[in-house]
């Protein structure tokens, strides 16, 4: 059952990285100008039609990530501390505390989606866009570094 | 854009700010313990139980007193600060990676 959840929890993670990194570059091509190329039409879709499946997304992947972290805590985080590999052990900290504050970010940016903006609304919803894309894309990477060093078994 | 009803600026700035101060304080909604399945209060650290996790209780916490401030302060409060509310979140991970800097030294 382990293997199938940290299967899962990869492919979620790289599904929330298309959408959120499909989003966010698309938000900021949106000046570009139009054409025909692979750039112009994977940054001319429809930005709005992403929200509700990162939000879907990104609470599957802390659901599947927050029961797979009591066999971490156990496996592996024990051992890295046994290897003196602090910076390996903070590195998942700081995943699974900037995944959390993510969760915080969802209810807003998903309503920052939701209808047309002011020009306020829009530079925030660029922001808290990027944020959520930067957090799915750190919580990949390290999940990745940290799974290469040592996995769950 | 932000609209009256479940405030949802003023629950992601609570959010922001209950979490870092949870982790701060040391102030989980609870603690679980992964090696006997078992939770203890936010205080009460149970002995000979193994290593104890925060991160679910770090955010109960922060999602409890978010939900409680944003149902009863309106998201127009922070009309002036509007723009700057992408911050929260942002200076909330500097935060976090500043109370976690003995891990990297």
């Amino acid at each position: 059952m382990l293997p199938v959840m940290l299967i899962l929890h990869s492919l979620v993670g790289v599904a929330l990285l298309g959408a959120t990194t499909h989003q966010s570059v698309s938000l900021l091509r949106h000046s570009a100008r139009k054409g025909d190329g692979f750039l112009q039409r994977y940054g001319s879709v429809n930005q709005a039609s992403f929200t509700k499946v990162v939000v879907a997304l990104y609470v599957v992947n802390v659901v599947l990530g927050a029961l797979l972290y009591p066999r971490y805590r156990l496996d592996v985080r024990i051992p890295f501390e046994e290897m003196q590999l602090g910076w390996a052990v903070g590195l998942f900290e700081l995943k699974e505390h900037f995944a959390g504050l993510g969760l915080g970010v969802l209810p807003l940016y998903a309503l920052l989606w939701r209808g047309t903006p002011s020009a306020t609304g829009l530079r925030l919803r660029t922001a808290l866009t990027l944020t959520v894309t930067f957090i799915a894309w750190w919580a990949f990477i390290v999940g990745h570094v940290l799974n290469n060093i040592r996995g769950l078994t | 854009v932000i609209r009256a009803g479940f405030a949802r600026g003023v629950f992601m700035a609570v959010y922001c700010v209950a979490y870092v101060a949870a982790l701060r304080l040391d102030l989980p909604l609870f603690r679980y313990y992964p090696l006997t399945r078992s939770f203890s209060w936010p205080q009460q650290h149970l002995a000979n139980q193994g290593p104890a996790m925060v991160w679910y209780g770090l955010m109960a916490t922060a999602a409890i007193c978010a939900a409680a401030v944003a149902s009863i302060i309106d998201d127009r409060l922070l009309d002036r600060v509007r723009m700057y509310l992408w911050l929260f979140p942002c200076l909330a991970m500097v935060a976090v990676a500043y109370l976690l800097r003995p891990l990297f030294a």
